[in-house]
């Protein structure tokens, strides 16, 4: 079985995840082929890969929400491969999905509120409106009738709320403006501040390295390398290469 | 003049019956996916209960409001987790054949012990008489009947689209695989939803067996309507679905006083002109 590469290095601080050999499938085609890493407490650790490396369905995978998958997956020290996701959730692991998944039969309040608080210390409304200033006007409004940026702010904001410590978020960044990106960038140093750790999937290199405290570089299925962003420099070609930037 | 006005009550009744039925079933497939052809039989069974309640324990009309909806409703959802939950994610044509097939059998047993005719049940002692309004002799059950349907209708529209609840059941119906990932039972929602929706056609029943006795093929002849009330209102469509349902009771009372001959056909008539227009419903949206 393969170990998760050298980023590895920081495992001796209190580990929240642990993935371990982790394999999965949509139907037939079998997607990731032994995935290894872990994140510890208050990290930001991203999954960087090209399109269709198998990111989202690692994250997906450890949500819960892949029939088919194999491996171990534990969350604070207890296994969770077999696990559903809504006890998952319950555990506190709070998921933001690529597409974003804002309900379109709901308003932005509703939307805001939808996810059942999971543990105490999630983010009061008050503190959410201060992250996220521009939700407190659209209240009213239709959840998807917010713009892209919009919608990516509600969709990290209401994961908020549930008092969840440990966030995945599934390239937030995606198809928005760069302004919008440096504040998504802003709101997630504040989060790590507030000790919230965050599992990321990015192809925005460029954001990522603004965030992250380690790397991942995931192709074919499996975790071919990964560093600390203080070696991100020595890196760089090798990460040129991956990524194909 | 007063045979416009008795036609206009009797189509609010029918009305009233198709708004309950088409309204648990736009529950069920707005949040199942399931077209729900037994429905017409769990009507029925709400009338069955009713029946039972009172003959074996003595219950009567009151009681039975209460206990026939819960009883169907465990049915219902007893149904859910053996049969409906294996269904999840393939066509639309599996729920109804197996839905049509649970129909045929519910009722097949019914029939098989009772018989095709009526079992009378009384109106309550309370709701017995009628009134004078001046213009037509008004029934005091059959008001009871169009205000309380209203009053279930509205609260059940209240419960969807205005409560935290409400907000979970449209959330799962457009991805419930997200809903659960935000640690919501979904499984357990879409069992009580089911309940919830053929609780409703219990009530329904409940509330007929006064008026139209008690049958097993009761439901059956009803369920057709029904579906054409859904179809035009817009499949998942709650509001739509009570609107609906008594607007097309009411034309097809007026039709019976106008041009008798098409009474039994001008809902389907207009479920047509409405495909042909609007395929996803007055009020539906497209998927």
């Amino acid at each position: 079985m393969a170990r998760a590469p050298a980023a590895n290095a920081a495992s001796s601080a209190a580990e929240v995840l642990s993935v371990q050999n982790l394999e999965a499938w949509y139907g037939e085609s079998h997607i990731l082929h032994g995935i290894n890493f872990n994140v510890n407490a208050g990290e930001v650790v991203t999954l960087l890969g090209r399109n269709g490396a198998g990111k989202t369905t690692t994250l997906k995978s450890v949500m819960g929400i892949i029939g088919k998958r194999s491996g171990s997956i534990r969350f604070n020290n207890s296994e969770i491969i077999r696990t559903s996701s809504d006890r998952i959730a319950r555990m506190g692991v709070a998921f933001c999905p690529e597409e974003r998944g804002i309900f379109a039969s709901l308003d932005v309040r509703e939307n805001l509120l939808l996810p059942p608080t999971v543990k105490q210390g999630g983010l009061s409304l008050e503190q959410i409106f201060d992250l996220f200033p521009n939700l407190k006007e659209r209240l009213k409004s239709q959840g998807t009738k917010l713009s892209g940026g919009e919608q990516q702010m509600l969709a990290i904001a209401r994961i908020l709320r549930t008092g969840a410590n440990f966030l995945m978020l599934d390239e937030p960044t995606e198809g928005l403006a760069p302004v919008i990106i440096q504040q998504i960038g802003e709101t997630i140093a504040r989060l790590k501040k507030q000790g919230f750790t965050i599992l990321l999937v990015e192809q925005n290199f460029r954001f990522a390295s603004t965030v992250a405290d380690r790397f991942y570089i995931v192709e074919h299925g499996r975790i071919i390398d990964g560093f600390a962003n203080s070696e991100l420099q020595a890196n760089m070609d090798k990460l040129h290469t991956y990524l194909g930037v | 003049m007063q045979a416009l006005y008795a036609q206009l009550l009797v189509g609010l009744i029918n009305g009233s019956f198709y708004a309950l039925l088409s309204l648990g079933l736009a529950v069920i497939f707005g949040m199942l996916n399931i077209i729900n052809f037994a429905h017409g039989a769990l009507y029925m069974m709400g009338a069955f209960c009713a029946y039972f309640l009172l003959s074996l324990t003595g219950l009567g009309y009151w009681w039975a409001l209460i206990v026939a909806p819960i009883v169907v409703g465990i049915f219902g959802m007893v149904l859910e987790r053996t049969l409906l939950k294996w269904l999840t994610g393939l066509d639309h044509l599996y729920g109804l054949l197996l839905t049509f097939g649970i129909a045929l059998i519910v009722q097949g047993v019914f029939q098989n012990y009772f018989g095709s005719s009526g079992l009378p049940y009384a109106i309550p002692d309370e709701l017995k008489g009628g009134m004078n309004l001046g213009f037509m002799f008004l029934p005091v059950y059959r008001g009871w009947v169009v205000v309380f349907s209203l009053i279930v209708c509205i609260a059940t529209w209240f419960l969807i689209e205005k409560t935290q609840l409400g907000a979970y059941l449209r959330a799962a119906t457009e991805n419930p695989t997200l809903v659960r990932a935000f640690g919501i039972n979904v499984p357990r929602m879409i069992t009580l939803t089911y309940g919830l929706g053929v609780g409703l056609a219990a009530l329904a029943g409940v509330l007929s067996a006064p008026i139209n006795q008690v049958r097993p093929l009761m439901g059956a002849d009803l369920i057709i309507v029904v579906f054409a009330v859904v179809v035009i209102g817009g499949m998942g469509s709650i509001m739509g679905s009570i609107i609906t349902g008594f607007a097309l009771g009411v034309i097809e009372g007026l039709t019976k006083y106008f041009y008798p001959e098409a009474s039994n056909t001008v809902v389907f008539v207009l479920m047509v002109l409405v495909l042909l227009v609007k395929p996803t419903g007055l009020t539906g949206r497209a998927a």
